[in-house]
């Protein structure tokens, strides 16, 4: 990864962009692949706010494409898409230039017009826009877009970003058809049926049932490698695996561990996936709940998960535990020197006692069944609690509101989705200052909060590192707001004659070169 | 006999009029009591700004009693509000899964009717003889097993095993026979043995001797004295499988992943998409107190005892 210096021009462009694609043997050619997903949103807008689930950026995906992307596979370095190189001088003022002859789905053009009417005030920017809730997720520090000529746009950012270039290959950043999207009579109905400049494009859909694609003949990339995809909603995971099976599907998402075995007794399926490079987190409310108010409580808490007997029983061992809230693609930033979460119960037992700990009980509250394998990962740390002398007990909720509105609120699972590799894309943003989690009153940490300033603000890298490392000493032992309990998992059942796995971030990418049989 | 009927009709109208005005309220009580619907729309990392513009789109911001009316007068109007997912009329979004539900609902009935009366009728023929055991032990287990296990079974013998039917969808009319199938298990076994029962009693009547005696032919006796006056808990029973069929078929319509009303009432559940699950449980009340309504009617019509109830 390039970083910025002082009077610099930051220059991705990248060879990569000006050399032909190197593509694996595309068997595949002309095949139509039948993907079961356990929810499918027929919004594809990546700005509207029902496409912002990850089932969502699965389909979205082969719709979309963004300026850039990351290519995690050559040590997640910038690589150029539907833009061919950023600069700046600043970090605040960003010129992109993009590429061309590149078409959209109804066979326009892409020019600058439409990329700033993407990220512009009509659609994402100004307060009232229909997808500002979401823009500002992703581009919270953007301030403006504006056209240079037909082939470059400039970006200005509230102040300096240090990451902003890495913002555009997140969700919600993509390009989208400026003509086609005024055409449409609402926002909604633009969203049933965008028009964009990925590697597929719509045909029909019906809500909770299914999504056509078809290849896009004037790909710029280069033709895509299946015919035609057609996304099916099955809900049951039970029913997802009997139709990959019965050879209804080709692919599933979203497999459990206790399924494993079913799949791989079929010679003729496999499984694909494990580590993403998003976390499975748990949180605490230590402001409301005086139980958890004393930090020594919460390093008791995390001292007694085994981890690592978590990972081997309930997922077979198929994932990692990340050296505390980071992973390896944030390059710099990494300290490949910081242990994995320990593992120290007579350490914990001590720490219960040092916090004064009476046997007062402590609710863990869970849906059961939002994250894979939630409720079995609930039950076997209540029981690691419950062996250190923590009087913990299990509460199953119905919804998410139960478990977060009624005060006090105690323990619960959570996760950190990461979509581009930078601790501003899920640590920042989801413990710090201006997270849901620290302004509904969980947790709050004035040193972490100053040191954020550091991470999200700084152009010095080695600051940046140094912010970030001290705000994970915090996260694991000053003051923990809660753990990382192992790396997000996702699983995909597939034929084993299909060569395909899911991108790090556990999306599905069907551009060419991804997929052979 | 037509003023009985008027009056007897009129009265019962009335009740389900109260019926199906209890159940929109307790329906918006319910719905509302189980957590606050912008968190569970939103999920767990929305940021507090995101919650109150969503409340302030939907009108959630604004105090319950003022919710309330507006609900019961839209629901007057035929309005059921607009779907916080689909942004459209919440009864528009019902209407158009209706139609995989009615296939599935008709399919899977007209498969109950024929097999359980059938099985029934049969049994109550050959009453305490082998035939008569074999139709209880297998009504037995159509009742006993949940739909979810049957579907399953029948997933892996018919389409894993010998892929000759479709796990999943509508795309054709082999897509419909498990999932009719799985609804029409349980309700063919209840139409057994009901059919069973009753006609069974008919069968064995005083009357029924006299008839023999007059040589009066077996299939004249079965059609013409006995089913007739077994018709009436078998019309009880067919009442409320097509009131229930429309939510009977829920689980069935998951695990087949059927595009109906059931499905959709999964998913809106999920979304916490309260107008949609309002308009499917009204409706499904509302298809449940009508028909219960037109088969007492259809009591009056079929027997003279029931004119001169005065209930």
């Amino acid at each position: 990864m390039m970083a910025p210096s002082r009077r610099n021009i930051l220059k991705m462009i990248g060879g990569a962009s000006l050399l032909p694609r190197v593509m694996p043997a595309q068997a595949t050619s002309a095949a139509r692949l039948r993907v079961a997903m356990q929810d499918l949103r027929t919004e594809l807008d990546p700005l509207h706010p029902r496409a912002s689930a990850l089932s969502s950026f699965r389909v979205l995906e082969s719709v979309h494409d963004k300026l850039f992307s990351i290519d995690y596979q050559n040590g997640a370095k910038l690589k150029p898409m539907l833009a061919e190189a950023i600069e700046t001088t600043d970090s605040v003022v960003f010129k992109v230039r993009l590429r061309q002859r590149v078409k959209f789905h109804n066979g326009d053009e892409l020019t600058a017009d439409d990329v700033a009417f993407t990220f512009g005030p009509e659609r994402m920017l100004q307060k009232d826009a229909p997808g500002y809730g979401i823009g500002q997720v992703t581009f919270p520090t953007l301030a403006e877009v504006k056209v240079l000529d037909r082939y470059n746009v400039e970006f200005k950012t509230k102040g300096a970003d240090p990451v902003f270039w890495m913002r555009f290959t997140s969700y919600g950043g993509g390009v989208i058809c400026k003509s086609a999207y005024l055409k449409a009579a609402s926002f909604d109905q633009w969203a049933k049926s965008p028009v964009g400049a990925g590697p597929y494009r719509l045909v029909e859909s019906s809500e909770n049932n299914y999504i056509k694609l078809e290849a896009h003949p004037e790909y710029w990339g280069g033709r895509p490698p299946l015919s035609a995809i057609e996304f099916r909603m099955v809900r049951e995971p039970a029913a997802r695996v009997a139709g990959l099976r019965a050879g209804d599907f080709d692919l599933i998402t979203t497999i459990a561990p206790d399924q494993f075995d079913v799949i791989t007794a079929d010679k003729r399926l496999d499984i694909v996936g494990g580590d993403t490079v998003s976390f499975r987190t748990m949180q605490y409310d230590s402001l409301s709940n005086p139980v958890l108010r004393d930090p020594k409580l919460r390093r008791a808490l995390n001292l007694s998960i085994d981890r690592q007997g978590l990972v081997k029983s309930i997922w077979h061992g198929r994932i990692s535990i990340p050296r505390s809230h980071q992973q390896p693609v944030y390059g710099a930033l990494y300290n490949r020197d910081r242990p994995i979460p320990a593992y120290d119960p007579a350490r914990s037992q001590q720490l219960i006692k040092e916090a004064g700990y009476k046997g007062e009980k402590i609710l863990f509250k869970t849906v059961g069944d939002y994250y894979t394998a939630e409720l079995a990962e609930t039950q076997v740390m209540a029981a690691m609690w419950n062996a250190v002398g923590l009087n913990v007990e299990i509460q199953r909720k119905e919804n998410w509101a139960q478990v977060m509105d009624e005060k006090p609120r105690w323990i619960n699972n959570s996760s950190d989705g990461t979509y581009f590799p930078d601790p501003t894309a899920s640590f920042s943003s989801r413990w710090g200052a201006s997270s849901a989690f620290q302004r509904s009153g969980y947790w709050k940490n004035d040193r972490f909060n100053k040191l954020e300033k550091t991470l999200v603000g700084s152009l010095d890298t080695a600051e940046r590192r140094r912010a970030y490392q001290e705000m994970l000493d915090i996260f694991d032992e000053v003051d923990p707001p809660g753990t990382v309990l192992h790396s997000l998992a996702e699983f995909f059942g597939k034929r084993s004659d299909l060569k395909w796995s899911p991108t790090p971030t556990g999306l599905l990418d069907f551009r060419p070169g991804t997929i052979a049989s | 006999m037509i003023s009985t009927l008027f009056r007897f009709t009129w009265i019962k109208l009335l009740r389900a009029a109260l019926s199906i005005a209890l159940m929109v309220t307790c329906v918006f009580v319910l719905l509302r009591s189980v957590g606050d619907p912008v968190t569970i729309f939103l999920g767990p990392d929305a940021t507090p700004d995101m919650r109150i513009a969503y409340a302030r789109e939907l009108g959630l911001d604004k105090p319950i009693l003022q919710q309330y009316l507006a609900y019961a007068e839209n629901i007057l109007h035929g309005s059921f509000g607009r779907s916080y997912i689909y942004h459209r009329d919440a009864l528009t979004v019902v209407f158009d899964n209706l139609g995989a539900t009615l296939t599935l609902m008709a399919t899977s009935l007209a498969l109950a009717v024929v097999m359980g009366l059938g099985a029934g009728i049969i049994a109550a023929m050959f009453r305490r003889k082998f035939v008569d055991r074999l139709v209880t032990i297998v009504s037995s287990v159509g009742l006993c097993v949940p739909a979810f296990f049957l579907a399953l079974v029948l997933m892996l013998v018919f389409s894993i095993e010998l892929r000759l039917l479709p796990t999943n969808g509508a795309q054709s009319w082999s897509s419909l026979i498990l999932p009719a199938i799985t609804v029409a298990a349980a309700n063919s076994a209840v139409l057994a043995r009901y059919t069973r029962t009753v006609l069974a009693e008919a069968l064995d009547s005083p009357f029924m001797v006299a008839a023999r005696t007059r040589d009066i032919p077996s299939w004249r006796i079965l059609v013409h004295h006995a089913l007739p006056n077994a018709a009436i808990p078998i019309l009880t029973v067919l009442g409320l499988m097509v009131g229930g069929l429309v939510t009977g078929s829920i689980v069935v319509e998951t695990v087949f992943s059927w595009p109906g009303i059931g499905n959709l009432f999964i998913s809106s559940i999920g979304n916490r998409d309260i107008p949609v699950v309002q308009a499917i449980v009204i409706l499904a009340g509302a298809v449940m107190v009508l028909t219960n309504l037109v088969v007492d009617v259809l009591y009056v019509v079929v027997d003279p005892r029931a004119r001169r109830s005065d209930h």
